[in-house]
């Protein structure tokens, strides 16, 4: 994860430096959002992870040992990175077109790697499967899994190409980022049948992911369909 | 906001060994947001690019020694199931 997020952030400033984006608001933007990206991950993670009522007892007794055992899910990243790159674009009154056009296409590129770590790690595992390719984590003991991780790697590399061919037009502003969240919600969605780890939380037939992917996806056709009319 | 920059740049560098990976993100991106605003005065750029790269370094550093425990103990479980 930590390599995918300098990579993105590498590869965010050259291309901010190609069409003219200034290098310390653009630092300031990225380190905002990375902020908010990172508490909202690890506040879903506590939301998802722990029962409403026991968090609350922990929360009024004191206990916060909880926090040290924090982990990170992605989408709580996604929508607290948009948030925080929201106020920071405000706050440095940067073109959110510009910024869009060289943020966007790589945050699927540090998500892939950021998945292959779950895949080295063993986290975010898939069902019991014993065909070809099937992984051994160190969350299942003994058995063989679906190696969702490095489909979903490959599905964001995807995802990327398909934002790198998008952008060569001029496109309005949040256009590239709904796209983006369509593409991915659908992804997202689709793969959560294959995922092994039910400890996430679910909500009546679906899981807390596949709830917050048809958000997205009707956000990112609301976007997509005013902008067109604009 | 140079020189907090710089300030905030070590602190946070001592933070991931003494295992609060999650404290050295946090000053170390709040110095690297300080590093950006203090190189746009130009007579204390040097500081403020000074700060501004020791709070990157100890951002990476941190966000290593948070996120490696979890890589660690999965792989040491999985090489113990493979041998078993």
């Amino acid at each position: 994860m930590t390599i995918g997020i300098f990579l993105c952030s590498f590869l965010i400033l050259k291309k901010a430096r190609q069409i003219n984006l200034g290098f310390e608001e653009m630092i300031v933007v990225m380190a905002i959002s990375l902020g908010a990206a990172l508490f909202g991950a690890g506040l879903l993670y506590v939301l998802v992870s722990y029962p409403s009522e026991v968090l609350l007892d922990k929360i009024v007794n004191g206990e916060f040992d909880f926090l040290s055992e924090i982990g990170s899910v992605y989408y709580g990243g996604l929508i607290g990175g948009i948030l925080g790159a929201i106020v920071a674009l405000r706050w440095q009154k940067l073109d959110v077109k510009k910024v869009e056009q060289c943020v966007v296409p790589f945050l699927p590129l540090g998500h892939s790697i950021g998945r292959l770590g779950c895949l080295l790690a063993g986290c975010c595992y898939g069902f019991e499967y014993t065909g070809p390719l099937a992984v051994r984590s160190a969350f299942v003991i003994g058995k063989t899994l679906f190696p969702i991780q490095g489909v979903e790697a490959l599905l964001n590399l995807k995802i990327m190409a398909i934002l790198l061919l998008y952008i060569r037009k001029n496109r309005p502003s949040y256009h590239i980022l709904a796209l983006y969240l369509i593409l991915y919600s659908i992804v997202r969605f689709s793969l959560e049948f294959f995922r092994g780890d039910l400890i996430r939380g679910s909500f009546l037939f679906l899981s807390t992911s596949q709830w917050i992917s048809v958000i997205l996806l009707l956000v990112g056709i609301v976007v997509l369909c005013r902008k067109q009319e604009q | 906001m140079a020189v907090a920059s710089l300030v905030l740049g070590i602190c946070s560098l001592v933070f991931p060994f003494i295992g609060l990976g999650w404290l050295s993100c946090i000053v170390g991106i709040v110095g690297v947001i300080l590093g950006a605003l203090g190189r746009k005065n130009v007579e204390k750029k040097g500081m403020a690019t000074a700060g501004l790269v020791m709070s990157i370094i100890s951002v990476a550093l941190g966000l290593i020694m948070w996120l490696a425990c979890a890589a660690c103990i999965g792989g040491i479980a999985n090489v113990a199931a493979t041998a078993a």
